[in-house]
């Protein structure tokens, strides 16, 4: 993985610095044309990124979808610790 | 489908509780077992000749009190923890995550965990083992384990200190109850052990200040950094200050220059290697775990079932080293006295204290049952 781009997890955080919220699969289809080659972009992989993002307090939830009839999806935005911890230190 | 939306998010709570919890537990577990195989490990081949003050490998003189201290237990430290960095790095692989590592590294983030992880390091687990090794000289080395688990208390209060974070009731209730499990098993294992049992605990304690600044100061950087990237740089940090200036400056004290390659070579062609590379494989999922089940069932809650470590660390040592007899020394290595496993599990329960607010817990049980 030779290449510029920031590590995977600075990149997810990154882009919730806008104040809009996501789900795991919009962060993947932000992502995908940089870091599709990445193990770790995938719905699990990022799934488990946010809900530490969230234990962490750099995240919150916003609102929940129904997709299909089993599968919840849960949608983040940054909490105003998290935009200023994530401008200051990436 | 409201309903079905509040029916699939209870469901994924519940089951993010149960795998939450059960990780969290795990990783004290592997802290349990970590601790064990390093005592064990320092039984083993050369190990054994040095700590018993015995000649050692081809009639070498037997090592100063100060090199079997000091010396040694920054060489178990340093082994311990690189190895446990080199298995971290296995798992980045793994993950693809290589490439992420080395940029990580070169980040304010990385550097923040690179410098905490020197402290939390050299200082705090070398001081670990000089305690471990003082407490299974003098008798029994489980019980240095809670005191260690003081760490949870004083990063709360250096939390205060520092970064003027809020000390809630439960939480000073919590670093109270913690003290007094100290008191109860420094006091019992000063009572039977004599007073060796004095600068074991010294030790411990030392180690429970320098990891719990490491945690308290780390915190900034840990949580951008992917932990199992960030659960790399802090082992390999950590083992390499250990083993390339914290070991070599101490073999110069304590055996002169030839000190350094006769020790570090002794340890490293020792079938007792093969044991380290076991203690360091659970140092990995001790944290990784941690992290893990964080993330499932809520910080709080993950570190009071990690904080369960306290009773694994002794508990393992005795299965391990007593009840098993793995290392043929079971006679050396009883179960704790009673009133230790007491003040083992009243640790436990101060940790919980520290993490949860009961009265929080009691609340939204009570809110569950007015939705159900």
């Amino acid at each position: 993985m030779r290449n510029n781009l920031p590590p995977l997890n600075y990149a997810i955080l990154k882009l919730f610095a806008d104040g809009a919220e996501r789900c795991a699969q919009d962060v993947i289809g932000e992502l995908r044309a940089d870091y599709g080659s990445y193990k770790l972009l995938s719905p699990e992989g990022v799934g488990e990124a946010l809900a530490t993002a969230k234990e962490n307090e750099l995240l919150e939830e916003t609102r929940f979808e129904l997709s299909g009839a089993d599968t919840l999806i849960t949608y983040y935005r940054a909490t105003e610790f998290g935009k200023e911890t994530i401008e200051r230190y990436i | 489908m409201n309903d079905r939306v509040d029916q699939l998010r209870k469901e994924r709570k519940r089951i993010f509780l149960v795998r939450g919890v059960a990780f969290a537990v795990a990783s004290g577990i592997c802290y349990g077992l970590y601790t064990a195989f390093l005592t064990l490990a320092e039984t083993q081949g050369v190990w054994g000749e040095w700590f018993a003050g015995l000649e050692w490998g081809a009639g070498n003189p037997a090592l100063s009190a100060f090199t079997i201290t000091f010396v040694l237990a920054a060489l178990a430290a340093g082994i311990n923890d690189f190895i446990s960095g080199i298995w971290s790095i296995l798992v980045c692989a793994k993950n693809h995550q290589l490439g992420d590592l080395w940029k990580t590294i070169r980040t304010k983030p990385g550097i923040i965990m690179a410098v905490c992880a020197a402290i939390g390091g050299p200082f705090a687990t070398i001081a670990y083992v000089i305690g471990l090794n003082a407490a299974t000289t003098s008798g029994n080395p489980g019980v240095i384990v809670p005191i260690a688990a003081l760490n949870c208390a004083i990063g709360a209060v250096l939390g205060r200190i520092l970064f003027r974070q809020k000390l809630t009731g439960h939480k000073i209730a919590g670093i109270l109850v913690c003290l007094v499990a100290a008191a109860l098993i420094g006091g019992a294992s000063f009572a039977s052990m004599g007073s060796d049992a004095a600068l074991a605990c010294v030790f411990a304690f030392l180690a429970a200040f320098g990891w719990g600044f490491e945690g308290c100061v780390a915190g900034f950087g840990t949580i951008l950094i992917d932990y199992r990237i960030g659960i790399a740089i802090r082992q390999t940090t950590a083992g390499l200050l250990e083993l390339i200036v914290v070991f070599p400056i101490l073999a110069v004290i304590g055996e002169g220059f030839g000190g350094i390659g006769e020790l570090a070579s002794a340890a490293f062609s020792s079938p007792a290697l093969l044991i380290f590379v076991i203690s360091g494989f659970f140092a990995m999922p001790a944290f990784s775990f941690w992290y893990k089940g964080n993330s499932m069932c809520g910080t709080a809650l993950g570190m009071a079932c990690n904080g369960m470590y306290a009773f694994w660390g002794p508990f393992f040592i005795w299965i391990i080293m007593g009840v098993l007899n793995i290392g043929g020394m079971a006679a050396d290595y009883p179960p704790l006295a009673p009133i230790q496993w007491i003040g083992a599990l009243v640790m436990v329960a101060g940790i919980f204290l520290i993490a949860v607010n009961p009265l929080d817990a009691f609340k939204r049980s009570k809110k569950g049952d007015e939705h159900a």
